[in-house]
């Protein structure tokens, strides 16, 4: 029995489910199962097309089944299997958004960084410029993370189990990104320097040597502030 | 006479898994039994079949097994240890439920 009359229903009840395994198996037993109501109701005596609205009709309502079908599957997101690859996933679209945004910000907030004045203006420039050399770095690392990671848990949020704080995402994302910066980012930083701006090469290598450490103290900031925003939403979730 | 929705619904974790410690069964095959045994009583939105048991999958009561019958793949579910347990458990809570319900619709003096 061709099987276009109930595709729809289908994609519609299964919008909310990602592809994979879960998706999978419940696109087939929706549809296994359709096909045998409806081939069991033209049995009795029942015409095809008539058969099939029976069938999409007591099926019941897509809307109602698409958050029953998302609740189910976020129920199955609880193994360790599945929280590492959502993790690595994580870190993953956080790192292709990032990489380019930071590496592009980085070397035009450099000359902001030498000649605040020109580049933000008189009004916040003798501000920056008074400023703690380290914090203005900071500052200006916070725009092309916060940037990349908003975007990180945008796309990743609906992956996850609804009573997960967003902001573990985000400081997952934000260790992560520490572990590549230190292991990975720094070298790769200095030879993309090198091929792009030679005359910069010691000066930049000086900020990353101390992005190093401002990453690690933003790192456990945003740990330590997200723990405890996720322990009391648990805690009030666990109260309700 | 069919029973209303919310009535019926806390009785649904009971049915499937008294029919699933009987034999192993299909979405499908569930849904037909459960209408055939209560005789239309209880019916649920077939859709929502699925969901319910991937939860009570997850929740270990039962697991599923794919097998190929007439070059049809389907997914079977079967009752756990864990599943089996919970049923004695629903089975006695579900009698002490009715004897105290219908000493109540009968107004029997304690």
């Amino acid at each position: 029995m061709n099987g276009w009359w109930m595709d729809d229903f289908i994609s519609q009840c299964l919008a909310d489910v990602p592809l994979g395994t879960y998706r999978y198996w419940a696109e087939k037993e929706l549809r296994d199962h359709m096909e045998s109501l409806c081939l069991s109701l033209t049995e009795s005596g029942m015409g095809l097309d008539q058969a099939r609205r029976e069938t999409l009709r007591a099926m019941g309502e897509p809307d109602k089944l698409q958050k029953e079908y998302r609740a189910a599957w976020q129920r199955t997101l609880t193994g360790r299997m599945d929280a590492l690859v959502r993790l690595l996933q994580a870190w993953a679209v956080m790192a292709v958004v990032h990489f380019p945004v930071y590496r592009v910000l980085l070397c035009i907030c450099i000359k902001a960084v030498k000649y605040p004045e020109r580049f933000w203006g008189r009004l916040l420039g003798p501000i920056l410029n008074a400023m703690d050399y380290d914090l203005t770095v900071l500052m200006i690392e916070l725009l092309p993370l916060g940037l990349a990671f908003a975007v990180g848990a945008l796309c990743l949020g609906p992956r996850f189990r609804t009573e997960s704080h967003p902001a573990l995402l985000i400081s997952a994302g934000l260790y992560l990104y520490w572990v590549w910066t230190v292991v990975i980012g720094g070298g790769y930083a200095v030879l993309f320097s090198n091929l792009c701006f030679r005359h910069m090469v010691e000066f930049q290598f000086e900020i990353i040597v101390q992005q190093y450490r401002w990453t690690f103290v933003l790192c456990i900031l945003v740990g330590v502030v997200s723990g405890y925003l996720f322990e009391r939403k648990a805690k009030r979730a666990a109260a309700a | 006479m069919k029973v209303s929705k919310e009535m019926a619904k806390g009785s649904h974790e009971l049915i499937l898994l008294k029919l699933l410690s009987r034999k192993d069964m299909y979405g499908y095959q569930l849904i037909e039994e459960m209408a055939l045994l209560s005789e239309d009583v209880f019916r649920m939105s077939q859709g929502s079949l699925y969901p319910f048991l991937h939860t009570l999958e997850e929740r270990g009561f039962i697991d599923s097994y794919a097998r190929t019958e007439n070059g049809r793949a389907r997914r079977y579910y079967r009752l756990t240890t864990a599943g089996r347990e919970a049923l004695e458990d629903k089975e006695s809570q579900w009698s002490v439920y009715v004897k105290a319900m219908s000493r109540i619709l009968k107004g029997e003096l304690t």
